[in-house]
C-alpha cells in the first residue's frame, strides 16, 4: 500500500513515462525535467520526487541516464538494443 | 506574475520583460546564443526556455557547466575519443556534441573554458563537423550551441584571456539577465511565488510577507539574486511560525546585513540588544559593509582583494562566502 508521498511519487513516474512516450528523443537532466517536462503534463512535484521517480525508471529499464563530467546526469529514454 | 509559456519567468519589470521577450524571438532562430548575467539571475532558466520554445524542444537539453570540468578531460568529453586515444581510453566513447545531436547544447560558465578546448570548440561552431581524440573520422553534429558567461568574460577579452573570435562566433544573439537589483519590485513577486511554491512542496501553511520584509526585499541589493531570494525565503518559511513571514530575521542570523536604511530586525530600533547581540550585529555588518568596499576596490579579484587586505586568500574566500557575496558581481565592465 503506497502511502501519500508514495502515490505523489507514481504519479510523477507515469508523468515522465508519458512526457517521453510523446517525446521519444528528448533528454534533459533532473531541473530540465521539474521545469519543462512534469508542468507540461499538468505536475510540479517537489525535486525529491523527481529525483526518485527518475531513479525508479532508470531501475525499471524505461530510461538511460548519462553521468556528466561536472558531476550532473542527462536522462532519456532507454534505446532499444537491435 | 507568470509570463505566458513560460511558466518558470516571474517578473513584471521592464527590464525583465525585455529579456523575456528577446527569449521567445531568440527561439525562433537556430542560431548561437550567449548569455550574461551575474550569479543567479536564471542564465540556465533563459537556455532552457529558449530550447524549449524552439524546434528542438523534442530533442536533447544538454548543460555542461564548463567550471567543473578538470582541464585535460575537455576535448574528451566534448567529443568523445577513440579506443586506445589515451592510456585510460579502454574503449571509444562518444562525446556530449552527439549525446545533444539535434538539440542544444547549453555551456554554462563558459569563461571558464581553457584555451584548447576553446580552440575546438570555435572548429566546431565554424562547420558543426569535430573528430573525436585520436580519430581520423570527421563527424557531424547537428546541435544549437547556447553559452552562459558571467561579466568577467568581458575583462578577460580585453585581457587576451579568452579568444575574441569564439566569443564573436557565440555572441551572434546576445541576451544579458538583469540583476535582481534593477528589477523594481519584482523580489516581491518572486518571493510570493517562492512561498507558495515551497509551502505547497513542504506541505505547510503558505504566508504572506510582513511589511518590514516587503521593504527588506526591495532595498536590499541581492548579490546573489533570484537564487539568494529562492534560499532565504525557503529557509524563512521552514525555520520560523506566524501568520506572516519575516523573512529578514533569517537573513540577519545568516549574517546579511540589512539594506541601507533600515535598522537591523529583531526589536524596535530604540530598545537595547543584549552587548554580545548588538557586538555580532555591528562585526556582521562591519564585516559585509568593509567586504563591499574591498571587492569593489579589488575589481573582483579576490587575490588582488586579500593582499589589499592583509588576509590570506582561502580566507577572504571564507568570508565572502558568508556574506553571499560572489567575486564576479564586483568585476568592471570593460571599457572599448
Amino acid at each position: 500500500m503506497l502511502d501519500e508521498s508514495g502515490l505523489a511519487i507514481e504519479r510523477t513516474v507515469s508523468a515522465i513515462e508519458a512526457y517521453l512516450a510523446r517525446h521519444p528523443a528528448a533528454a534533459d537532466s533532473e531541473q530540465g525535467v521539474a521545469q519543462w517536462w512534469l508542468p507540461a503534463q499538468g505536475l510540479d512535484p517537489p525535486i525529491e520526487h523527481v529525483h526518485r521517480a527518475l531513479e525508479i525508471l532508470w531501475q525499471r529499464g524505461v530510461i538511460e541516464r548519462t553521468a556528466m563530467p561536472d558531476g550532473g546526469t542527462v536522462y532519456r529514454a532507454a534505446r532499444r538494443r537491435t | 506574475m507568470q509570463t505566458g509559456a513560460l511558466p518558470n519567468l516571474i517578473g513584471q519589470s521592464e527590464v525583465f520583460l525585455r529579456a523575456v521577450g528577446l527569449i521567445e524571438r531568440m527561439a525562433r532562430f537556430d542560431a548561437p546564443v550567449l548569455i550574461q548575467g551575474e550569479t543567479g539571475t536564471g542564465k540556465e532558466l533563459a537556455a532552457r526556455a529558449i530550447h524549449y520554445l524552439s524546434s528542438r524542444q523534442q530533442a536533447p537539453f544538454v548543460a555542461l557547466n564548463c567550471g567543473a570540468m578538470p582541464e585535460g578531460l575537455i576535448e574528451t568529453e566534448l567529443f568523445g575519443c577513440e579506443r586506445g586515444a589515451f592510456t585510460d581510453a579502454r574503449q571509444a566513447r562518444t562525446g556530449l556534441v552527439a549525446a545533444a545531436d539535434g538539440g542544444t547544447f547549453f555551456l554554462d560558465e563558459l569563461d571558464s573554458l581553457p584555451l584548447r578546448a576553446q580552440v575546438s570548440l570555435l572548429r566546431f561552431l565554424q562547420d558543426k563537423t569535430y573528430r573525436p581524440v585520436g580519430s581520423m573520422r570527421v563527424h557531424c553534429s547537428d546541435v544549437r550551441v547556447i553559452a552562459a558567461a558571467s561579466p568577467r568574460l568581458q575583462e578577460m577579452l580585453v585581457a587576451g584571456a579568452f579568444r575574441d573570435d569564439l566569443a564573436f562566433r557565440l555572441n551572434v544573439l546576445m541576451l544579458e539577465m538583469p540583476p535582481l537589483r534593477e528589477r523594481g519590485t519584482d523580489a516581491l513577486l518572486l518571493a510570493e511565488y517562492f512561498i507558495e511554491r515551497h509551502a505547497s512542496h513542504y506541505g505547510v501553511a503558505p504566508r504572506h510577507l510582513d511589511a518590514r520584509s516587503r521593504e527588506w526585499a526591495t532595498r536590499y541589493p541581492w548579490p546573489g539574486n533570484v537564487r539568494e531570494l529562492d534560499n532565504l525565503i525557503q529557509r524563512a518559511l521552514l525555520l520560523s511560525d506566524g501568520k506572516c513571514l519575516d523573512f529578514s530575521l533569517h537573513a540577519a542570523e545568516a549574517g546579511v546585513a540589512s539594506p541601507p536604511g533600515m535598522p537591523p530586525p529583531g526589536r524596535p530600533p530604540s530598545q537595547l540588544q543584549s552587548y554580545s547581540d548588538a557586538r555580532a550585529q555591528a562585526m556582521s555588518s562591519f564585516e559585509r559593509h568593509y567586504l563591499e568596499h574591498l571587492m569593489t576596490a579589488a575589481a573582483g579579484n579576490v587575490t588582488r582583494a586579500a593582499r589589499l587586505a592583509g588576509k590570506e586568500r582561502r580566507a577572504l574566500g571564507k568570508l565572502l562566502k558568508k556574506h553571499g557575496l560572489d567575486h564576479a558581481s564586483f568585476h568592471e565592465p570593460a571599457h572599448a
